[in-house]
């Protein structure tokens, strides 16, 4: 049901102002963790987007938690700073956020169309 | 009974014959000026004009209509205004032998379209019918005409604004080269004629004019002639910025230093012309002149290194110097060159030259000699293997051959030259030159640092064409993402800005 998910619908790579566009979609996130913590039964993490927007992730079960300082996150937009999460890669500790945000920016912006 | 002659007489043409010579005598009145012709002319106009270019009969084809024939041009000038007059086959027979540059013609009739603008610099074109007709005025019949399409004295041509425009200049001839001939771009069994004069005039400047093809041999010029060219193109090559004068320009002698400004026929020579004239001969013995020049390069390597896409280094071939200039460039080899991928060198420290085969089949006579040193192969002294490895670097804007020495290839392949050397001689059919070039160059993004040199070649079939020299100086292991991802974007923005300023 998850790949399913994931590999039907196109995945947009968003930044956290672009959230609020997306609530109920699938999109690709990637950021900074910040912290790991448990809301009740539920593991969650926060992440710092590419553009400063902090974000919560709610975990998925069986997934692991996040190893490494900069990950990608794909999963369902619930509200403008929430995430449940599908799936999780590691992206390690070198990543240039900068260029990473100015890359979604040309993506959603004026060549949308290249990447739908 | 009337006989049929005086029936004849009493037909209409008796009338339209003596309306005729009513008209021939009104002639001047029906002359209209160039700059008031246009497509809603009434078909029998008529001008009176100065012919200032003739072009060169060409055949043509129309795909399309599956008309051929011939085309011929001229161009007219009065004073109100330039026109080109246009014939095909029929009329480039009969009018175009008519017409001939710096006289007086009139010309009636024809179709008047808009020129195009890439080849023409007037606003229409007359096409010549078979009702048209061209008469030639008198010497003496002279008229004024236009001049200010002319530049105003040389030293305008500093502006670069001007560099590739079709532009019309005066001037007088100060110098004037032995004529030459050079083998042409597309064919070198070909050779074009050149012929330079440098033309000076009252702003103290002085520009080169290269004349080329057949005018180049049949014009003759004098020191202390005035002279047009038309339709000339201003251009420039580094350092070197001229006058050309090609197939689609002109060049005229106005005033001639031979005959001078003959008082009893007034020459068609405007009031430019004339001052000019004077000028050059009461001038100064030594008068500074300032020649007109492009924009040098840059002396000597440039110290930063830039980095660039493939096609940027292809497509700007001229920014490089004969010294070299260093590149980089993030790119992936797609192909090598599987032979030659080294060569024998001598060992001597000073020497390091390539060794040339042995000359004789000789089995004796198989020791290498240096050409360069007295360096000789004996058994305890063996020749060097060095690396001459060509790479096809190619990123997602094209691809570039460059060379990689011996200070960077064994880097690249991973091991030196006399090791590849022997694992070809075992001829494994798993490990081999092949095998270890697949694994170990291609198709491994690095980021190159290039040499890059321009130099100039006289080849068999192209004449003399410039290539680039770009060998591989440095070579990172992996390319830094980072680095190139903001190399990147930095050309999307200027992409992205000059789309905005247009």
């Amino acid at each position: 049901m998850e790949n399913e998910q994931v590999t039907e619908e196109s995945t947009p790579r968003i930044n956290g102002n672009l959230m609020p566009h997306y609530i109920t979609k699938v999109v690709r996130v990637v950021g900074q963790v910040e912290k790991i913590f448990n809301q009740g039964n539920e593991p969650r993490y926060t992440l710092t987007t590419s553009d400063g927007v902090s974000v919560t992730v709610i975990q998925d079960e069986g997934s692991a938690t996040p190893q490494t300082p900069y990950v990608e996150v794909v999963g369902t937009v619930i509200n403008n700073v929430t995430i449940q999460e599908i799936l999780l890669v590691d992206f390690g500790k070198d990543f240039d956020m900068k260029a990473y945000d100015q890359c979604v920016k040309l993506i959603n912006g004026p060549f949308q169309s290249l990447f739908v | 009974m009337l006989s049929p002659t005086r029936k004849l007489l009493k037909s209409p043409h008796s009338s339209s014959q003596s309306q005729q010579s009513q008209e021939v005598s009104t002639v001047n009145s029906d002359i209209l000026p160039i700059s008031s012709l246009s497509r809603f002319s009434p078909r029998n106009w008529k001008i009176k004009a100065k012919c200032t270019f003739k072009s060169n009969p060409k055949e043509f084809q129309n795909k399309r209509t599956g008309n051929s024939g011939t085309v011929a041009s001229v161009d007219l000038i009065d004073n109100s205004g330039e026109i080109r007059i246009t014939m095909y086959t029929e009329q480039v027979e009969t009018f175009f032998p008519i017409f001939e540059v710096g006289k007086v013609y009139t010309v009636s009739h024809g179709n008047i379209r808009p020129a195009n603008k890439h080849f023409c610099k007037s606003e229409y074109e007359a096409i010549l019918t078979s009702d048209s007709k061209v008469v030639k005025c008198s010497d003496e019949d002279v008229i004024q005409t236009q001049s200010r399409t002319f530049l105003e004295n040389l030293d305008r041509l500093n502006s670069d604004r001007l560099v590739s425009a079709m532009i019309d200049i005066i001037g007088v001839v100060h110098t004037i080269d032995d004529l030459t001939h050079l083998p042409t771009r597309n064919d070198s069994s070909k050779t074009i004629a050149k012929k330079t004069i440098t033309l000076i005039d009252d702003s103290n400047t002085s520009i080169a004019v290269n004349i080329w093809g057949p005018k180049a041999t049949t014009r003759s010029f004098h020191v202390g002639d005035v002279v047009e060219c038309v339709n000339a193109v201003l251009t420039e090559k580094g350092a070197d910025r001229n006058i050309s004068i090609s197939e689609s320009s002109e060049i005229i002698v106005a005033i001639s230093a031979e005959t001078g400004i003959d008082q009893n026929s007034p020459s068609q020579a405007t009031q430019r012309e004339i001052e000019l004239f004077e000028w050059y001969k009461n001038k100064p013995a030594h008068l500074e002149i300032k020649r007109i020049e492009g924009k040098a390069q840059a002396l000597g390597p440039r110290k930063e290194t830039v980095a660039k896409t493939v096609k940027e280094i292809t497509t700007t071939e001229y920014e490089f110097s004969d010294q070299g200039d260093f590149v980089t460039v993030s790119a992936v080899p797609t192909l090598t060159r599987r032979s030659n991928v080294w060569y024998m060198a001598c060992p001597n420290e000073k020497c390091k030259r390539k060794l040339p085969d042995p000359t004789s089949d000789d089995p004796s006579e198989q020791n290498l000699r240096c050409h360069n040193c007295s360096w000789v192969q004996t058994e305890n002294s063996q020749p060097h293997y060095r690396y001459l490895l060509s790479v096809l670097l190619s990123d997602h804007t094209g691809s570039i051959w460059a060379t990689a020495f011996d200070n960077i290839a064994p880097r690249l392949i991973g091991m030196d030259a006399a090791s590849l050397a022997k694992i070809h001689e075992k001829n494994d059919d798993k490990e081999n030159v092949d095998s270890i070039l697949l694994h170990s160059v291609l198709f491994a993004p690095r980021t190159f640092t290039l040499r890059i040199k321009k130099h100039t070649v006289d080849t068999p079939t192209q004449g003399s064409i410039d290539r680039l020299n770009v060998s591989i100086v440095q070579a990172t292991e992996q390319v830094d993402t980072a680095a190139y991802s903001n190399f990147v974007l930095g050309k999307i923005n200027e992409i992205q800005q000059k789309l905005e300023e247009s």
